[in-house]
């Protein structure tokens, strides 16, 4: 059949056309409506092209799958069966083959484009992107705003950081080796000898601010007797007279 | 030009209609045989016009017809031909005389009721379209169809075909009762006066040849190609309703039958309807229903209604 191919050429490539017009203007739609609803939150717009770009691309992907010479079978029934009979035998010849390509051309000359693109559908996406872009335009100049996202970020984060700290306050001894001990979400390993104490802190990012807010009464060793050792009685008096001299 | 053997078709079936009446059905089914250069078991109860609706095919094919009146003591070489001393200028020698297979139509009535060995020599003419006595071989004439009736009451005393041989038939047409203006037409045509009507040949042997050509040039698309297939296949699968199921030649049958149906139909494709109309006639004697089936008083229509339902 000579015609075949280019009328199956010509049927995708019309076909196709539309298809493409229809996914752009739905793409457009929900572009603006992303738009839209991200200028009321007040973030970047920019982040409306990552759901269009989606839909895009994934109506397209599904176009392409779609069986254009059945969707022409579906609306025309007097073309039904015919069509994919024809392009079933397209590059063959034969006398019942050229009646039937006469047939599928008879047929064809009825096909109308536009019973491919609802209009009311068509309508309604315009009406839809006029509405949005007429909304986003307008809110844009009056400076309205459901809530600021960046302020709820903030807030969030605060929060958090709070929230955070408190834990960290309560953080308890919960340690089960000797050496170790739990302060919030963080590990200390504490070394304690009879005259003093060693706090080993590597394991910790900020470790003297985590040790102030949060060393246990445990880790403290009194070492009382130890310092007292070292002074003789004379020299403690001395000591002893200057404080009081000074508190007078 | 499809359009030109729909009209062909149809003055044929105007025709024998000047004889035969309420059997469009089952002449079509007949006709797509001849078209598929097969052969076809008719089943019916008698007195239903059969061997009138053959005769009639022939006359208006003009096409040589003849009939074999199957009977238990009925031989091998009462259908095939048998040689003959024959005595010419002193001479004596043998001439082979050649039985009523050597025909364009033969309709083999009630071949339930010849012996295995004759009802063999039938189908092994049927399948190789030659024949073969002692050591020389026989060659059918161009187009050769058989047309067997199995009657289905009385079944005493008679030798079944096994369904490996049911299998070489493309089609097993049921003849069923007309209806009662069509008997009304009957009784009128038979009973007042008696017209001698003169049927005017239609189709000639180098057309039905040309046709069974043209048959196998009718496009068929690939996804009806595939369901056929897949419905043939189906009748394999199922277990339910099905001991066995059709073989590959049924779906070489069915696809084949679908286009002489779409031919007659006068399309220049097959649809879905011509695979969907040509399943019963093509599968109701290439499966064997179970236990189960029979039990629930199923007919093998039934069944291939249901496998049709499912195989959408």
């Amino acid at each position: 059949m000579k015609r075949m191919n280019s009328i199956l050429r010509e049927i995708n490539a019309s076909i196709g056309r539309i298809d493409f017009f229809f996914v752009l203007l739905k793409t457009l739609v929900l572009y603006t409506l992303c738009t839209l609803t991200l200028f009321l939150v007040r973030v970047s717009i920019w982040y409306a092209l990552i759901p269009a770009a989606a839909y895009f691309f994934s109506s397209i992907a599904v176009q392409a799958r779609f069986d254009r010479v059945r969707r022409i079978e579906e609306r025309f029934p007097d073309l039904n069966e015919k069509l994919r009979t024809a392009r079933d035998y397209k590059d063959r010849e034969s006398m019942v083959l050229d009646s039937l390509e006469d047939d599928v051309v008879t047929g064809l000359k009825q096909v109308e484009l536009k019973a491919f693109l609802p209009q009311i559908n068509v309508w309604i996406l315009v009406l839809a992107l006029i509405f949005s872009v007429s909304a986003t335009l307008y809110l844009a100049s009056s400076g309205v705003k459901i809530l600021d996202f960046s302020d709820v970020m903030d807030a969030a984060r605060e929060s958090f950081n709070q929230a955070n700290e408190e834990e960290i306050q309560e953080g308890q001894f919960t340690g089960t080796e000797e050496s170790f001990m739990q302060v919030g979400e963080e590990k200390i390993a504490v070394e304690i000898t009879p005259i003093g104490s060693e706090l080993d802190f590597s394991e910790v990012t900020d470790p003297q601010a985590t040790f102030s807010t949060s060393f246990p009464k445990e880790a403290f060793i009194s070492s009382g007797a130890a310092y007292e050792s070292e002074f003789t009685e004379d020299q403690q008096l001395l000591i002893k007279r200057y404080f009081e001299r000074r508190r007078t | 030009m499809m359009k030109n053997y729909k009209t062909a078709f149809d003055n044929l079936f105007k025709e024998l209609n000047q004889v035969v009446v309420g059997q469009n059905e089952t002449i079509k089914q007949v006709l797509i045989c001849i078209l598929c250069d097969s052969n076809a078991l008719l089943e019916g109860a008698p007195g239903l016009a059969k061997t009138l609706a053959v005769k009639t095919l022939s006359e208006l094919m003009e096409l040589q017809f003849s009939r074999i009146q199957s009977t238990p003591d009925l031989m091998p070489s009462d259908i095939t031909g048998t040689y003959l001393v024959e005595e010419n200028r002193g001479k004596r020698e043998f001439r082979f005389e050649q039985g009523p297979i050597f025909s364009n139509i033969v309709l083999a009535d009630e071949i339930n009721r010849a012996t295995p060995k004759t009802q063999s020599a039938l189908l092994e003419a049927m399948q190789e379209k030659q024949v073969s006595v002692g050591k020389q071989t026989f060659p059918l004439d161009k187009p050769f169809f058989v047309l067997a009736t199995q009657n289905p009451i009385e079944q005493e005393g008679t030798y079944p075909l096994p369904e490996a041989q049911q299998d070489r038939f493309l089609l097993k047409i049921l003849v069923d009762y007309p209806s009662f203006d069509d008997e009304m037409k009957i009784v009128d045509l038979y009973t007042e006066a008696n017209p001698k009507v003169k049927l005017k040949p239609m189709l000639n042997k180098t057309h039905i040849i040309s046709l069974q050509e043209v048959v196998r040039q009718m496009p068929i698309a690939a996804d009806l190609k595939k369901r056929a297939v897949t419905l043939v296949q189906a009748t394999r699968k199922n277990k339910e309703l099905m001991v066995y199921g059709a073989s590959p030649r049924a779906s070489i049958g069915l696809i084949l039958a679908a286009k002489a149906n779409a031919l007659i139909e006068g399309r220049s494709h097959v649809s879905t309807s011509d695979i969907e109309s040509m399943a019963y006639p093509i599968l109701r004697h290439r499966i064997i229903l179970n236990f189960e089936a029979e039990r629930k008083g199923m007919k093998p229509d039934d069944v291939i209604a249901e496998v049709l339902k499912k195989v959408k």
